[in-house]
């Protein structure tokens, strides 16, 4: 499920976790566990997007509660603990998928719209008549799983944390350490890119 | 620069390109898009249907995006296994 941000306040869910803190700064075994029996799923949901691989994101997850155990005297309390957690599962799992690429990407440009003297060379197709004749949302869903797949990691990561997971562009450059408008500017052209990978898809054309 | 209501500048020509709408489309569909740019997109989206249809393949593509993220069945349930492991590597001082 998507996390719904905007309907409470950070504030008061931070200040509510702040008992957790304290237990977990304490090494309770069981806020240990609280931690992980609340958040496991979760990350899973994001490691497996962004890994697209259940193994690897079980891997990632698992690094990344290793990493927060360690670094929990360092969790400065501005952040809830999901935040954090997200911030560290995306990291996790973004060096995990890193570290298994083997095959070369498909370039952005090729992607992107082709312009002659700035109008559009060819007629854009709509995506939604081929969806129809396509099927229903498992389709759909599948076909925006593996058009994700060939993206390249830089917009894949914006794209799933942005229209994916719901993050604002603020939490999505906090969470990959890149800045508000270069998180927009990946953002716009992955998602042409995605666009031109569906396209393609839906119409059944190998690329 | 003078402008019609129309979308296309004194000479008949199209305002601005396409590419120019383009890049314009994420600013506009978040409503951050300057009031002046905004009135021109608008405008070019008047005359252009190419750029009518890939805006709407654009936002498509986004809500597509958005729905595999919202969809319960992409949940998967938590491997007792891995809540173990974690917990137990933390006991070994990993």
């Amino acid at each position: 499920m998507m996390t719904n941000t905007q309907t409470s306040s950070s504030t008061e869910r931070i200040a509510a976790e702040a008992p957790l803190i304290e237990r977990l700064r304490a090494g309770d075994d069981g806020a240990f566990a609280e931690l992980v029996s609340t958040h496991t799923g979760r990350m899973l949901v994001v490691a497996r997007r962004v890994t697209g691989s259940e193994a690897d994101a079980e891997d990632a997850v698992q690094e990344a509660f290793i990493s927060a155990f360690k670094n929990i005297e360092q969790f400065d309390g501005r952040s809830t603990l999901g935040t954090w957690l997200h911030r560290i599962v995306v990291n996790a799992a973004l060096m995990k998928r890193r570290r298994k690429r083997s095959r070369p990407e498909t370039s952005i440009e090729q992607l992107l719209p082709q312009f002659d003297d700035g109008f559009h060379r060819e007629k854009p197709q709509s995506i939604e008549v081929v969806t129809n004749g396509g099927g229903g949302s498992i389709v759909e869903r599948e076909a925006v799983m593996a058009a994700l797949d060939e993206l390249p990691d830089e917009f894949r990561e914006v794209i799933v944390l942005r229209d994916v997971e719901g993050l604002d562009s603020k939490s999505a450059a906090e969470s990959l350490g890149i800045s508000d408008s270069l998180v927009r500017q990946r953002l716009h052209r992955g998602r042409q890119a995605l666009m031109k990978l569906l396209e393609r898809r839906m119409k059944g054309i190998e690329s | 620069m003078m402008t019609t209501p129309t979308g296309f500048d004194a000479q008949g020509k199209p305002e601005i390109s396409c590419q120019a709408c383009v890049d314009f489309i994420l600013d506009y569909l978040e409503g951050v898009l300057p009031a002046r740019e905004k009135a021109t997109f608008e405008r070019h989206m008047n005359i252009c249907p190419n750029c009518v249809t890939f805006v709407e393949n654009y936002k498509k593509t986004a809500a597509m995006a958005q729905t595999v993220g919202a969809s319960p069945e992409d949940a998967p349930p938590v491997p007792a296994k891995l809540v173990e492991a974690i917990l137990k590597a933390r006991k070994h001082g990993h």
